[in-house]
């Protein structure tokens, strides 16, 4: 058994951050959630389906699916485009667009604060609020950022300063249905081997927190407190 | 036919793609002609032009002297420490290369294209020393790259990756002098050097369309895609960029076939780089 | 303390040239695939790229016109086209390139047979890559390349050179050291065929003695333009027709 350089807060390399979510704390939203990993929380609304702003956006016979990635400082720049497209195509793939022809969908992503894999917090808040907001879809999603360091160790839900010492960083998403990838992205180098070892690793982080998603749900459902938290770590 | 293919194109493509092979005659594996060459913009201090089918990018390079960044961490929150901050990057789709973009407002493809090189090219490993602009170091060069698209046919990622790393083997910096501390001077009498660019990038994206994965894809295959797979590795076979976006879900397998693909065109790729760059 | 002088004793510029030459011309055309027309000029170190959508459909649905089309031009330099770089923002929307795009416009508008085309619009759209003098004439050029490239009607060529009066002598096609020199700066662009100006701008002043002379070497300049260019355009058909028929 190797002795784990413990990262610093005390974490395993293979443990997901507490997870703290709540849902429909907006009123106007068609549906809203804000997820928290530890310090990274994310504010999702979903207004849809509602009629296209443009008519040149609009498709016969699917939903446009929109999403806006507000940063918490500053206005949205380019480096924000990347993000909204990362969430988009996540959160596209899942939605069955073709029960709603002709219509909007609009995720709105407001960061409360960047601690750390805030793409991957972005998507989980986003599945909650497209749940909350009674959308259908294929599937729950869910996804995990890891780091890869010099070192060769791989940490599971980097928070910002992880993130700034890792040589690189690869964003996953999976969904419930089954273990094929729905989104990926890789920041830096890194071998393939790294990256087929982190997406095994992803791939069971996702499944905890689909989960969780589900367990967040229920208990909303069955009436219990609308705000949940969870501190279980990943095995 | 034209009017199949235009009532349907979906569909006129699929009645290829079960045959594999594509409209324009090439199978789902086969990459369009790619053409590198270099210098031919003197006012640039590098500049490349890539031309892969008939995607055409023009890319130039212009090196500005700038002071050496103040070491103080409380401002740089969100960089990493392998990140070189002295390219910057920038690409303009504008309505020269296709008449889906407007001149003034940048597209959502434009911004987050910038946004990808920007961080791919960042993490390129270049010796802090490279950027000296005198022997010291107490000024650095900053190099501000413009890539422009000028025709518009699909997969401007490879492109535009292919001509920035083209461009910046190109780029020759003078020899810089500072005098009474403020006054830069470029020694325009002894010979430019070059960078140390070790490192050779190659792109490669994929489209998806239905349960098939297209290399190199056309613009017409890319608005019929469900899914985009961009790998770029470096010439030691190390993913430098792998994004895999879209509607439709990829398997592993189908992963590890694309990588497969790109590496194969690693060799090809080195040499048409190191040709282009051929001391004239 | 000594003055630059443009033209040395022996009647020679700064680049080697006489007073009345131009500088080589490279064309090519139909560079790009997406574009309806492009083309490619290079004249000196002044390189631009031209690329012609239309006729096509027009974008806000006000502004047509029944019974014509409507010329839209857009002009745009690469940040690295200059010897300072300039970045995008300055350059788009700024007085220069709107004067310029302004300028194109109105040459083709007189020129295109726009009651051909009703109800459309043609976009000129003009890249430059590297500025080295005389951006106004080459963008004239490039264009009228591109739009035969596009086979849109046109009565003519249009041919732009530039003029100026440096020290008394009128020199032809200034390059970018004798443009900034602050002289005279004399733009003229001329029908070749049909023998009509479709304008002429200048900017400083000329001596009303001299500025006959500045004017005719205009004319000439403008001429030699047009046996480079139609030539170049003859052999490029013919080029075109022969691949046609092996086809």
């Amino acid at each position: 058994m190797t002795t784990q350089l413990k990262r610093y807060d005390g974490r395993n390399e293979n443990k997901l951050r507490a997870i703290e979510s709540e849902q429909a704390l907006l009123n106007k939203a068609d549906g809203s959630a804000k997820f928290s990993q530890d310090k990274s929380t994310v504010l999702a609304a979903v207004y849809g389906p509602i009629e296209v702003n443009g008519a040149r956006k609009e498709k016969i016979l699917k939903s446009y699916v929109e999403v806006t990635f507000t940063p918490a400082l500053g206005n949205s720049s380019y480096i924000d485009k990347e993000k909204e497209l990362l969430v988009k195509n996540a959160v596209e793939s899942m939605i069955l667009t073709t029960l709603y022809p002709r219509t909007q969908i609009s995720v709105i992503i407001q960061i409360f604060s960047d601690d750390g894999s805030i793409v991957s917090c972005a998507i989980n808040a986003a599945c909650l609020a497209l749940l909350d907001a009674g959308i259908e879809m294929n599937g729950l999603l869910g996804s995990v950022t890891l780091c890869f360091n010099n070192d060769g160790s791989i940490y599971l839900d980097p928070d910002i300063e992880e993130e700034n010492e890792s040589k690189s960083l690869a964003i996953y998403s999976f969904s419930s249905i089954n273990k094929n990838i729905v989104m990926s992205k890789t920041i830096g180098s890194l071998t393939e081997d790294q990256y087929f070892n982190g997406l095994k690793l992803a791939s069971q982080a996702c499944d905890f927190i689909i989960s969780y998603i589900k367990l967040a749900v229920k208990n909303r459902i069955m009436g219990a407190n609308s705000s949940n938290s969870s501190g279980v770590d990943n095995k | 036919m034209e009017a199949f293919q235009k009532i349907h194109p979906l569909e006129f493509y699929r009645k290829f793609l079960v045959r594999s092979v594509r409209p324009d005659g090439r199978s789902l594996d086969d990459i369009r002609k790619t053409t590198i060459s270099t210098g031919s913009i003197t006012t640039a201090d590098g500049s490349s032009f890539v031309k892969m089918g008939n995607t055409s990018v023009v890319c130039g390079v212009r090196a500005e002297v700038g002071e050496k960044p103040s070491t103080d961490k409380s401002k740089i929150s969100s960089y990493n420490v392998h990140e070189n901050k002295n390219i910057f990057i920038n690409i303009e789709l504008g309505p020269i290369c296709s008449n889906t973009f407007s001149s003034t407002k940048p597209s959502d493809i434009a911004m987050s294209l910038c946004s990808r090189l920007n961080s791919l090219i960042n993490r390129l490993e270049i010796p802090e020393t490279d950027y000296y602009f005198d022997e010291e170091g107490k000024a650095l060069w900053y190099l501000y790259v413009d890539v422009y698209c000028l025709d518009y046919d699909g997969n401007i990622y490879d492109a535009a990756v292919l001509s920035i790393i083209s461009a910046l083997k190109n780029v020759k910096l003078p020899k810089g002098v500072i005098e009474n501390n403020d006054e830069y001077y470029k020694d325009l009498e002894s010979p430019q050097r070059k960078l140390k660019i070790q490192h050779y990038l190659i792109p490669l994206s994929f489209s998806v369309i239905d349960d098939y994965i297209l290399a190199d894809p056309s613009l017409d295959e890319e608005k019929l895609s469900s899914g985009t797979i961009n790998i770029t590795y470096n010439e030691l076979n190390e993913i430098c960029l792998l994004l895999s976006t879209g509607t439709s879900l990829i398997s592993e397998t189908n992963l590890k076939d694309c990588m497969k693909k790109a590496k194969e065109r690693s060799s090809f790729i080195i040499d048409l780089i190191n040709n282009s760059n051929v001391d004239k | 303390m000594s003055k630059l002088s443009y033209i040395s004793p022996e009647g020679l510029r700064i680049d080697g040239r006489r007073a009345n030459e131009l500088r080589r011309i490279n064309v090519e055309m139909g560079v790009f695939n997406r574009a309806d027309g492009s083309a490619y000029y290079e004249q000196g170190n002044t390189k631009i790229i031209a690329a012609v959508y239309g006729p096509r459909e027009i974008s806000v649905s006000g502004k047509g016109v029944f019974d014509r089309a409507i010329v839209k031009c857009e002009f745009s330099t690469s940040s690295f086209s200059t010897t300072e770089r300039k970045p995008q923002q300055k350059t788009k929307g700024d007085r220069v390139t709107t004067e310029i795009a302004n300028l194109v416009k109105q040459a083709f508008e007189s020129t295109i047979q726009t009651h051909l085309y009703p109800r459309s619009q043609i976009n000129i759209y003009l890249q430059v890559l590297q500025s080295d003098g005389g951006l106004k004439a080459a963008a004239i050029n490039a264009s009228t390349l591109a739009l035969i490239d596009a086979g849109i009607s046109m009565k003519d060529f249009v041919c732009a050179c530039s003029t100026s009066c440096i020290d008394g002598i009128a020199v032809l096609d200034l390059n970018n050291i004798e443009e900034r020199s602050g002289g005279p700066d004399c733009l003229l662009s001329i029908q070749p065929q049909l023998g009509g100006v479709i304008s002429l701008n200048m900017d400083s002043k000329v001596p009303q003695d001299l500025f006959e002379s500045v004017l005719e070497l205009g004319e000439k300049g403008c001429k030699k333009i047009f046996l480079i260019l139609s030539d170049y355009v003859k052999r490029y058909s013919s080029n075109l027709i022969s691949n046609q028929i092996k086809n």
